[in-house]
């Protein structure tokens, strides 16, 4: 270590031990640097430093003090050590920060650890560590047994402090180990029984696949049975068809005569329903113009009525004219003035005036006669003829008959045509080729259907073998199932590994505390001088109590009793750990006299396990023991004051 | 037969001096053609209409009582009011024949019995029933 706590500059301690003299003695006076030392390799192994009342140490104030007066910024503890057969060399440096008052205001440590030559990453040396010796379980093997309240919690049962203590302990005696063993095993039971939940759950999965693939595959089944059952069918109504097509071509001949027979009929009656039409639009128009054979004559009369009436009318007319003329006549031979130019008449004049006269007398006297038929009876005549005026009923009639004897005039061929083929079929069975037309219609009927039925089995088919398929990658992709045996098999393997470790956990766990119990009672035995106390007892928590011979529990009240108990403890967890670790005991004496500590001193000679024991120089061993202790001493130390108080040096003392 | 023809079978009817006929009958031969116009030709809705027809194919041929072709017992009979609902068919007799005036219906029953021979025989002889009624196209078209 360099500039370390009290130690400035170099100082090197070899801890390595001979065979038969495990033990490196320490001595130094009281703050000289025992527990500096025992700090030292605590805050290598995990960078932490206590100071005596357990606090925290900051790191930048463990550097000695005139080091850091004198300017050096750094610190560092080296440690080499071996463990299962490999080399280990732990280096720790600390670099502190100066603030601009020259004070320590932080620092920063780096790590650095070979195994074997080989530098382990900075990430990995806590695990290579605490591989080596967990900080959890440092407290029985770096004992500081000044702090003894650390070891005070042993006594007590149900602490938070205790559990923590007693999950130590059995780190120590390799339970975790066990438990560890257990755990895993729990987990693999946990995860075979998730195994088998999620083999069960596939099983149902595979099974309702399977289940959906028999169905699909039966809808397959069916739908190309039905496929099959109408193609057969359809083959068979086809060839019937193909057969009754062939019968009729042979007979196509009268079939055709047949058929026209029926269009011929069928026009025969057409006609028919036409003629008996127009003869009903006939009895209609006679019903309505019944006089329609007069109408010709009614035109004639028509006629001559207004001829005779013009003729009555023309005669009245020129009467009239004539009777003007006759008075005029008559004036002018009265006045001698001529009734044209109002000049005196000539005698000659008069006389032709006179002759007229006489004339139109005899004219007017002739057409006064009364005419026959009369005016009246012709205008009668008139009304009487309007009543059978039919304008144009008469070319309806004629339309119509003429449209009835169109239909009419090709009814004869028409029945003609319709003998001959009489004839022609005379021996022909019309309703034998009627019924193979029928059967014939039948059949398209029948195909049609048929065919229906198989695009629509065709469609099931290819729905049900698409399905199919997409079932059957599925299930080829689902996981392997596994039997149900299988499942249970396993899962029984492993419920019953899982118990047996239960059971073995506890009972490891009984037989290490015995165990335990029974070393520390021997050591606690050894160590006292008292025959009161008949046993250390260990709960389950791992608390220690004192059994007197009467085997009641002994509440000690003494520092000394509780220091001898943890030694007690810690030297029998020493014995009993699973691996063999080095100890340190920082004052180890300090509440002990002198008989303990000859006992204890004894006890770490006679065992073989590398101790290192940082003692006061006070603490004088007796003359009794000591010989035979320094021979179980590979070295001692010195620590002593340096040139100045506070730095301190470490300096071989003795050397076996 | 019509509801409004009455079945008078070998009944004479009595020939009135001064009144004309309320009801007006048909000889069998007359009936026959009636029925045969009306059943077998088809060219009449009913014996009315034959029987009026019938008048007025024997106005239009100009015949005379002497016409008349030799007629068993009248047979049917029809109601004037039936016959001649409006007139007309009184109206078309006086027209073309005056002097039947008095009596057109009476007169109705020889014409009708002409009329219906001649139509009966013709459309057996062959003719047109327009030809029969109306007179040939041409005849007509070029008639003045």
């Amino acid at each position: 270590m360099t500039d370390f706590m009290p130690y400035i500059g170099t100082q090197e301690v070899d801890f390595s031990v001979s065979p038969g003299a495990p033990i490196i003695l320490i001595e130094g006076e009281n703050n000289r640097g025992k527990s500096s030392l025992f700090t030292a390799i605590r805050w290598c192994l995990y960078g932490r430093a206590l100071d005596r009342s357990s606090k925290a140490v900051q790191d930048q104030f463990l550097l000695n003090d005139n080091a850091y007066d004198l300017g050096r910024d750094n610190f560092e503890v080296q440690l080499s050590f071996s463990n299962d057969d490999d080399n280990y060399l732990l280096t720790r440096t600390c670099s502190v920060k100066r603030d601009a008052k020259g004070k320590r205001s932080g620092s920063t440590v780096r790590t650095f650890l070979h195994r074997n030559r080989d530098a382990i990453s900075t990430e990995d040396i806590p695990r290579y560590i605490n591989e080596v010796l967990d900080e959890s379980i440092s407290m029985f093997f770096l004992a500081d047994m000044e702090i003894l309240k650390n070891y005070e919690t042993l006594v007590e049962d149900d602490s938070k402090a205790a559990v923590e203590v007693k999950s130590a302990i059995e780190d120590i005696l390799g339970i975790p180990s066990l438990i560890s063993v257990r755990d895993a095993l729990k987990e693999i039971v946990d995860d075979t029984y998730k195994e088998i939940q999620k083999k069960k759950k596939e099983n149902s999965e595979k099974s309702e696949l399977e289940q959906k693939i028999a169905e699909q595959t039966s809808k397959k089944s069916n739908a190309k049975s039905q496929y099959e059952t109408a193609s057969a069918s359809m083959a068979e109504k086809k060839r019937e068809h193909e057969e009754l097509t062939s019968k009729l071509a042979k007979i196509a001949d009268a079939t055709e005569l047949i058929e026209r027979e029926k269009t011929l009929i069928e026009k025969n009656e057409n006609d028919l329903k036409s003629i008996d039409k127009l003869r009903k639009e006939i009895q209609v128009a006679l019903h309505e113009s019944w006089w329609a054979p007069v109408s010709t004559q009614v035109e004639l009369k028509e006629k001559q009525t207004r001829d005779q009436t013009k003729l009555a009318s023309q005669r009245h007319q020129s009467l009239s004219e004539k009777k003007f003329k006759l008075t005029s006549l008559e004036n002018s031979l009265v006045t001698n003035k001529c009734s044209e130019c109002q000049q005196d008449l000539p005698i000659a004049s008069r006389e032709e005036t006179k002759s007229a006269i006489e004339d139109l007398r005899s004219e007017i006297i002739e057409m006064s006669k009364p005419l026959i038929p009369s005016l009246e009876s012709l205008v009668d005549e008139s009304r009487r003829l309007s009543l059978f005026s039919m304008p144009r009923k008469a070319e309806v009639i004629r339309s119509l008959e003429r449209q009835i004897r169109i239909l009419q005039n090709d009814a004869p061929k028409r029945r003609q045509e319709i003998k001959e083929i009489s004839i022609a079929l005379q021996g022909v069975n019309k309703d034998e080729i009627k019924n193979l037309e029928i059967q014939r219609q039948n059949k398209d009927r029948e195909i049609g259907m048929v065919g229906v039925i198989i695009r629509s089995e065709s469609t099931k088919l290819a729905n049900a073998e698409k399905e199919l398929t997409v079932l059957n990658r599925k299930y080829l992709d689902a996981p392997k199932s596994a039997g149900d045996m299988e499942i249970s098999t396993e899962m029984a393997i492993a419920s019953s590994l899982q118990e047996i470790m239960e059971d073995t956990v506890a009972r490891f766990r009984i037989e290490m505390k015995k165990t335990v119990e029974k070393n520390a009672t021997e050591i606690f035995a050894f160590l006292g001088s008292e025959n009161v106390f008949k046993k250390l007892q260990i709960n389950e928590n791992y608390g220690l109590r004192l059994v007197d011979n009467k085997g009641q529990v002994f509440d000690h009240k003494s520092a000394g009793t509780a220091q001898v108990i943890a030694i007690s403890l810690i030297l029998a967890l020493a014995k009993s750990a699973a691996r063999s670790n080095a100890l340190v005991l920082d004052t180890p004496f300090a509440r002990l006299d002198e008989t303990h500590r000859d006992n204890v001193l004894k006890l770490l000679s006679r065992d073989s396990k590398q101790s290192i024991l940082l003692i006061q120089s006070a603490e004088k061993i007796s003359k009794e023991i000591e010989p035979e202790f320094r021979k179980h001493v590979s070295r001692t130390y010195k620590i002593s004051m340096g040139a100045d108080p506070k730095e301190s040096t470490i300096a071989l003392k003795k050397q076996v | 037969m019509e509801d409004f023809e009455l079945e008078l079978d070998e009944v004479v009817i009595a020939d009135d001096v001064t009144t004309d006929k309320t009801q007006v009958g048909l000889s069998l031969e007359g009936n026959d053609h009636v029925a045969n116009l009306v059943d077998n030709y088809r060219w009449f809705k009913d014996g009315l209409d034959a029987y009026r027809t019938g008048v007025a194919v024997a106005l239009a041929r100009n015949k005379s009582e002497v016409d008349l072709p030799p007629v068993t017992n009248k047979k049917t009979k029809y109601s004037v009011s039936s016959l001649d609902p409006d007139g007309r068919l009184r109206e078309l007799i006086i027209t073309f024949r005056p002097e039947l005036e008095q009596k057109p219906y009476s007169a109705s029953e020889w014409l009708a019995e002409i009329g219906l021979s001649i139509i009966r025989e013709e459309l057996d002889g062959g003719k047109l029933l327009s030809e029969i009624l109306l007179g040939s196209e041409i005849t007509n078209a070029d008639t003045p």
